[in-house]
């Protein structure tokens, strides 16, 4: 176990997703929250996943480390890992070794994601025996590695209690437990939205900085447009569930093909100019009606909506060079 | 915001709290804070103390004295004498391991059969939960004070184990109960999900996440069953229901009321008092220290 542990390779890991199904059992009936995504996350690059509340993008980060919370449900689909497998399919002690140790997760509130009870350094060390790290000495050495690297005073973290943390630092350490054990894919699920905007621009820096020096290969949540256009290598554009449209950040903030993700662009309110430049989106997002339809998801909200998008639903296909779009209006589509 | 020199220092030791002060240390803070805490600590390692030496102090037999039946609070006898002339203050610390002995093994059992059922029972859900839920309910409506009577027609009690471990497989259902709910809360929280996402084992998660979250509440019902037990068992000898075997408070109190007329004769008060005495004084030790438990287990609370 120590020697894998110390074997670093610089390989990075791609993900690849099938297919994946993902609903919330309710008395109203199962509402699907990721329904048929097909996504595969370059090895080495930040991928971005953006989308509104309650688009599914938080569900489908849970299920990448098959860890949705009930009443969801992963229904079907493979989460293929490089190196470690079939994340859905693997047995509960390999899936929980792959926890941290392969796939590093960060939370939105990673205020709350820390043991009230325990000094920071007690929960790493916890954290290296559940994975049976022989080196202790070593695990507490990179994380306090880690922590200096973010801009903070290794030692007085290491001994201190969440609350006597901020919000900002607490976000770092969070990042450090995701790290620590050398993770090669990490899922950053809103990594700063609890954050004022310089704690918010410091630790975007960090996520960048590690990003390249370890070779990882990330995943980064978010429903905040300029996070993702400031970070990401590729963009992912989920709606209702499904993928709305995906490629290179600079294709699709330059030429967005799908009506959504036209219309949250158009929706960032600019520096300068005026103020009404920026249109919001009109509608709400799909509800539980709207996700049974046969219809595009996007139809009731749609701009420029056709005779067919009310009857079926477009299918998720490729239009260039890693571009998808699920839109009836884009060529590719008949 | 610079990047800190410290990287480079090496760790020193991989048991990161070394150089902060031990649980003692904090503790004695935390009870030293306020002087009804040091009170409730004195009163409770004074029956401790009286339960485990207090035997030893006197002869096996204690002495009787037909001259001083009856006989009114003296230096002799701090506490007065019961119907043989022995000093009630004799029986009392005599009496006492019996009591504290039994109401100790009592609130073990009643804890940790509580505490572990209900843990796995809201950590874990589904049938588990389901089986030990069903288990508990059964528990709760056992009326506990009437078995005991019933069992002791049967069993022999003179052994206190034997009382305290049926004290505590009746009295865990409610313990149970609120550590389940509180887990179920516990196990939302996000620290708990992250420990998920990170990959710690559920044991772990269980006995080291979630235990210690809940770990103030646990030790209140700790003393609080303490308290509980002994009112149990000393009202069981009380009623005469439990053969006497070995003298100890409810035996006294017995005695003192239906054998002495104490609740008719000012006379035997004393032999009435003292054991009752002993009773409020340790259970008033038990409530002023449960004011300081809250903290011991809060890190935050601890520093304020």
């Amino acid at each position: 176990m120590a020697a894998e542990f110390e074997a670093r390779d610089f390989h990075a890991r791609g993900v690849q997703i099938r297919n994946l199904r993902v609903s919330y059992q309710t008395p109203q009936g199962d509402i699907p929250a990721v329904n048929g995504v097909n996504l595969s996350i370059a090895p080495g690059k930040i991928t971005g996943i953006i989308g509104e509340s309650g688009s599914g993008k938080s569900t489908l980060a849970m299920a990448l480390m098959n860890t949705v919370p009930r009443p969801g449900r992963i229904i079907s689909g493979s989460v293929v890992v490089d190196g470690i497998g079939d994340m859905l399919t693997i047995d509960k002690e390999s899936r929980r070794r792959a926890h941290g140790r392969h796939l590093g997760f960060v939370f939105q509130a990673s205020q709350n994601s820390l043991n009230p009870l325990r000094r920071i350094g007690a929960q790493v060390l916890d954290l290296g025996r559940s994975h049976n790290v022989k080196d202790l000495r070593a695990l507490i050495k990179r994380a306090k590695e880690l922590l200096g690297k973010m801009g903070l005073n290794a030692d007085r973290v290491l001994l201190s209690y969440q609350h006597e943390l901020s919000g900002g630092m607490r976000q770092r350490v969070g990042i450090m437990f995701a790290l620590v054990l050398d993770a090669r894919v990490v899922i950053l699920d809103e990594p700063t939205t609890a954050l004022d905007m310089l704690s918010q621009a410091s630790v975007l820096q960090i996520v960048r900085q590690i990003h390249q020096e370890r070779h990882l290969t990330t995943v980064l949540i978010s429903h905040d447009m300029g996070v993702v256009a400031d970070l990401a290598d590729n963009v992912v554009v989920m709606y209702g569930g499904e993928l709305a449209e995906q490629g290179s950040t600079e294709e699709v903030l330059a030429h967005p093909l799908h009506p959504y993700t036209q219309g949250l662009i158009k929706a960032i309110p600019r520096i300068s100019g005026p103020l009404d430049q920026a249109v919001a989106l009109p509608g709400l997002p799909p509800d539980s009606a709207a996700l049974m339809a046969h219809g595009c998801l996007f139809a009731g909200r749609c701009p420029k909506r056709l005779p067919v998008c009310g009857e079926s639903r477009p299918t998720y296909e490729s239009v260039g060079q890693g571009r998808y779009v699920a839109c009836f209006r884009v060529a590719g589509h008949d | 915001m610079s990047v800190a020199e410290s990287t480079s220092v090496s760790p020193k030791t991989p048991r990161v709290p070394s150089g902060h002060p031990t649980f003692i240390h904090t503790a004695w803070r935390v009870i030293a804070k306020k002087p009804g805490r040091i009170v409730g600590l004195a009163i409770i390692l004074f029956f401790a103390l009286m339960a485990i030496v207090g035997p030893y102090l006197y002869p096996r037999q204690l002495p009787i004295n037909p001259n001083a039946i009856y006989a009114a609070i003296s230096w002799k006898y701090p506490l007065g004498t019961d119907f043989e002339g022995t000093s009630n203050l004799a029986l009392i610390v005599t009496g006492a391991r019996y009591v504290l002995f039994a109401a100790f093994m009592a609130a073990i059992f009643t804890v940790v059969i509580g505490t572990v059922l209900g843990l796995v029972s809201g950590y874990y859900l589904g049938w588990s939960d389901s089986v030990i839920m069903r288990i508990t309910d059964f528990v709760l409506t056992i009326p506990g004070f009437p078995l005991l009577v019933v069992l002791s027609t049967v069993w022999n009690f003179g052994q206190p184990v034997a009382m305290g471990f049926v004290l505590g497989i009746t009295g865990w259902g409610g313990l149970a109960r609120a550590v389940r709910s509180q887990t179920l809360s516990l196990r939302e929280r996000g620290f708990i999900e992250a420990a998920h996402t990170l990959g710690l084992s559920p044991v772990h998660i269980l006995f080291k996440e979630i235990l210690p979250n809940i770990g103030s509440y646990i030790a209140m019902n700790l003393l609080l069953a303490v308290t509980g037990s002994i009112y149990a068992e000393v009202g069981l000898f009380f009623l005469g229901v439990v053969p006497f075997q070995v003298n100890n408070w409810g035996v006294m109190l017995n005695l003192a009321v239906f054998s002495a007329g104490a609740m008719s004769s000012v006379q035997a008060l004393p032999y009435l008092l003292s054991p009752l005495i002993a009773l409020l004084v340790l259970t008033l030790g038990v409530v002023l220290f449960l004011d300081a438990v809250d903290e011991l287990f809060n890190p935050r609370l601890k520093e304020a």
